[in-house]
């Protein structure tokens, strides 16, 4: 949570498809960007800190959600050779997918030669 | 020292002088002559330093802002449809805050395809955040290029040093060299660059709510460079008898003129024979150099015009579907009568007679 602009409450969290720099607060309904001040941000955006954009869970711009049948799979690693955002693991024979990262462009699902992953509708 | 040296070699012997370590090159006229000039002294070992044969000019922005972000000081040069194609790169330039020099001979632009001099290629760049600096003589594009590297590097913004093409890019003329300028220019040795011991990420995406704060940083900066430009010079004139007003604008009999002539690059030196033939007939007549035109000296400005009726604006450049940049811009801090002319397109000769016709017109093209 961080400070709200307007209310001065810490309710402020990311609106629904936060990489648009929206925020939401929960107590007084303000609907925008965050107040950051100029003092707080790098000269020309330089990050100190290579790596650290493991902080952005990129999973919250996720619509479809890939579900694994874990019997079809045999973990061949045909979705894991494909997904473009290294969010798959194989574990012992089956695939894992890490949620915090799978935005859910469905290609494992297409990849897969037993259709073992279905595509779902992301509840949120 | 003395010496005869046409500008462009000037700014070949300024580019040794300052121990530039990279310099990325590719030629068109009529800038060819620096880049030359800086591969003979590379290939004769007079200048340690890396030249980086490029294949266009885009690449040879590119190559200097790679070279400039691991710590090298940089030199470039180039001129019109060059610079044109370096356009989306400048941004990049500016924005990472490199302190890069690039000297421009100024050139018209196509078409029609045309290789003289006016500052259509310059003034098409002004909003890419870059310093821009405008040379009268082979002696000034000598010291503003060590001036451009010591602005650029306390300020961390790059720098444009212009030079009008053949009229001053390929004019021989004496010059006044410098033995040394080790305390005056300092090694290079930026707080941030690419180093893989101690790595760091510069050019990443900015989100909306971070990109208007780096950007407001930027311009929070190259407005201040103002002090920084009227600094580097006086401490240039302590160290070296040589300044060029301050460092902003240069300004000629303007104590007492009702007229006041205003213009950049070599124009002013016609102007200044103008001003000198006018002024027997007893006419209070002055002239404004503007130097520095990226950041605008808005308040210097206002206050060189304070007591005058008229300021005749020069430009050699043409905001299409508009009139002169430079003629906007000045109509914008004062609310005195100014008239704006548009002469010198594509080389076409700004006469002593064309300058004193100005005097009867209330603007327009000559």
């Amino acid at each position: 949570m961080k400070l709200c602009p307007i209310c001065k409450s810490e309710s402020l969290t990311l609106d629904t498809g936060g990489h648009t720099g929206k925020y939401f607060c929960k107590k007084c309904n303000y609907r925008g960007p965050l107040i950051i001040k100029m003092e707080k941000i790098n000269k020309a955006g330089i990050i100190y800190n290579p790596g650290n954009s493991i902080k952005n869970k990129t999973g919250s711009w996720r619509i479809l959600k890939p579900i694994v049948n874990k019997e079809k799979c045999t973990g061949c690693g045909k979705c894991w050779a494909s997904c473009p955002d290294n969010a798959i693991e194989i574990k012992n024979k089956k695939i894992k997918i890490n949620y915090d990262y799978c935005k859910g462009c469905g290609i494992c699902a297409s990849v897969c030669p037993l259709q073992g992953i279905k595509m779902e509708k992301e509840n949120k | 020292m003395k010496k005869i040296a046409e500008a462009s070699q000037a700014i070949a012997d300024a580019v040794q002088l300052c121990d530039v370590k990279v310099v990325p090159m590719f030629p068109i006229t009529p800038q060819t002559h620096i880049v030359e000039r800086i591969a003979d002294k590379i290939a004769n070992k007079t200048l340690k330093a890396k030249s980086i044969l490029v294949e266009s000019e885009h690449s040879a922005i590119s190559a200097a802002i790679g070279a400039s972000a691991t710590g090298a000081r940089t030199f470039t040069a180039t001129s019109s449809q060059g610079l044109a194609l370096m356009h989306e790169i400048l941004f990049i330039a500016s924005g990472l805050r490199l302190p890069i020099v690039m000297a421009v001979a100024n050139r018209a632009l196509s078409s029609p395809i045309n290789i003289w001099a006016d500052h259509s290629d310059t003034m098409a760049q002004r909003d890419t955040g870059w310093i821009q600096l405008y040379c009268e003589s082979s002696q000034e594009a000598y010291d503003t290029i060590i001036q451009a590297y010591k602005i650029a590097e306390t300020c961390s913004i790059p720098v444009m040093v212009c030079i009008d093409g053949f009229t001053l890019s390929h004019l021989w003329e004496p010059i006044e060299t410098i033995k040394s300028i080790k305390q005056f220019l300092p090694k290079f040795n930026p707080e941030n660059k690419l180093n893989p011991n101690k790595p760091i990420t510069l050019g990443a995406i900015a989100y909306p709510e971070h990109y208007q704060i780096i950007k407001q940083q930027q311009q929070k900066d190259i407005l201040n460079s103002i002090q920084t430009i009227k600094k580097v010079n006086s401490e240039f004139k302590t160290k070296f008898k040589r300044n060029y007003g301050n460092g902003l604008i240069e300004t000629y009999k303007t104590k007492d003129a009702e007229i006041i002539y205003l213009a950049m690059g070599t124009t002013c030196g016609t102007l200044r024979v103008t001003i000198d033939e006018l002024r027997k007939n007893n006419k209070k007549i002055g002239l404004i150099k503007l130097k520095t035109f990226r950041p605008f000296p808005t308040k210097e400005l206002q206050k060189a015009i304070k007591n005058a009726k008229i300021i005749k604006v020069i430009d050699r450049a043409v905001s299409y579907g508009n009139q002169g940049p430079l003629f906007t811009e000045i109509k914008a801090i004062t609310d005195k009568e100014v008239h704006g002319f548009i002469t010198g397109l594509g080389g076409k000769d700004i006469t002593i007679e064309i300058l004193k016709s100005m005097l009867n017109k209330k603007g327009g093209w000559i």
